[in-house]
């Protein structure tokens, strides 16, 4: 097991649409140590952390870096937009409302790691007309 | 293993938005247990975090100091300007924008630590030209 990170800018601001998510690769289910978001931009934003309703299809996916980088390559990938996008989660690990300030945020963190199954995607979910510019940052075990 | 230490304060480079780089000695790794930036005045910078693909080369490196008597002199260093213009992976291993007011940051934690293979760098991104204060911490 390796830690990997990565760090994005979101720009879908849609209501009931992913902002972000962590795609884990058929082959290997990893844990998700943190999650942060903070906002780019002065607009009130709310969002919800959860499992997605279906298998995504990103587009542009990046890798998460590893940590150490003898560790091999990460498999899991994030990504802000999609060919097949993201359904809403059933239910949502985690909520937060976030005022009005650019640089107001949250960190989220999974001390024994919030499993993701081999091939699922966990999302960031616009529960709001969110901001135009968002700071993303998954921590993953993998 | 020990863990050492520095803090200072700094402004960032203007034409590279570097704030500082994080740097192992030729013959070591250096892995980062923590790094707080805050800002000095009333700015909002985007902070980001990136690895070095080509070396920095320091001028006037400040060595991390040991946060045990006895431990042996850290290797690693940390520095604010460069004798040439290193470039940085595109992929961000952290980002966050800043509130708005002095003494505004954030502090990021590696527990497993983020290690730095030996002559590389970590560069602590800041798009604002103005004075920044940074505590980090390593093992090595």
């Amino acid at each position: 097991m390796a830690i990997g990170s990565l760090s994005l800018s979101t720009t879908v601001t849609t209501i009931g649409a992913a902002a972000n998510d962590l795609l884990a690769a058929s082959t290997i289910a990893p844990r998700i140590m943190e999650v942060h978001v903070n906002l780019g931009a002065a607009t009130a934003s709310t969002y919800g952390l959860g499992r997605s309703g279906n298998i995504p299809v990103q587009t542009a996916p990046v890798l998460l870096l590893a940590e150490n980088p003898t560790d091999p390559a990460f498999k899991s990938g994030c990504a802000v937009a999609w060919t097949t996008a993201p359904t809403v989660p059933a239910n949502f690990f985690r909520r937060v409302t976030l005022p009005a300030t650019s640089g107001s945020g949250i960190i989220w963190t999974f001390p024994r790691g919030l499993m993701l199954a081999a091939g699922a995607a966990m999302l960031l979910w616009n529960l709001a007309t969110n901001s135009a510019f968002t700071n993303v940052t998954w921590v993953a075990d993998e | 293993m020990a863990i050492y230490a520095q803090a200072f304060s700094t402004s960032a480079n203007a034409d590279l938005g570097i704030v500082a780089d994080i740097k192992s000695a030729a013959t070591s790794n250096l892995s980062v247990r923590e790094i707080a930036v805050t800002v000095n005045t009333a700015v909002s910078p985007l902070l980001s975090l990136r690895r070095s693909i080509t070396e920095f080369l320091q001028i006037d490196p400040r060595q991390f100091q040991p946060e045990e008597r006895g431990d042996v002199p850290s290797l690693s260093t940390m520095a604010t300007v460069w004798s040439n213009s290193p470039s940085l992976a595109t992929a961000f291993l952290r980002r966050t924008t800043n509130v708005l007011g002095p003494g505004s940051g954030v502090i990021w934690s590696f527990p497993r630590g983020l290690w730095v293979p030996p002559s590389t760098s970590l560069a602590i991104g800041g798009n604002s030209l103005t004075g920044y204060s940074l505590s980090v911490e390593i093992e090595e």
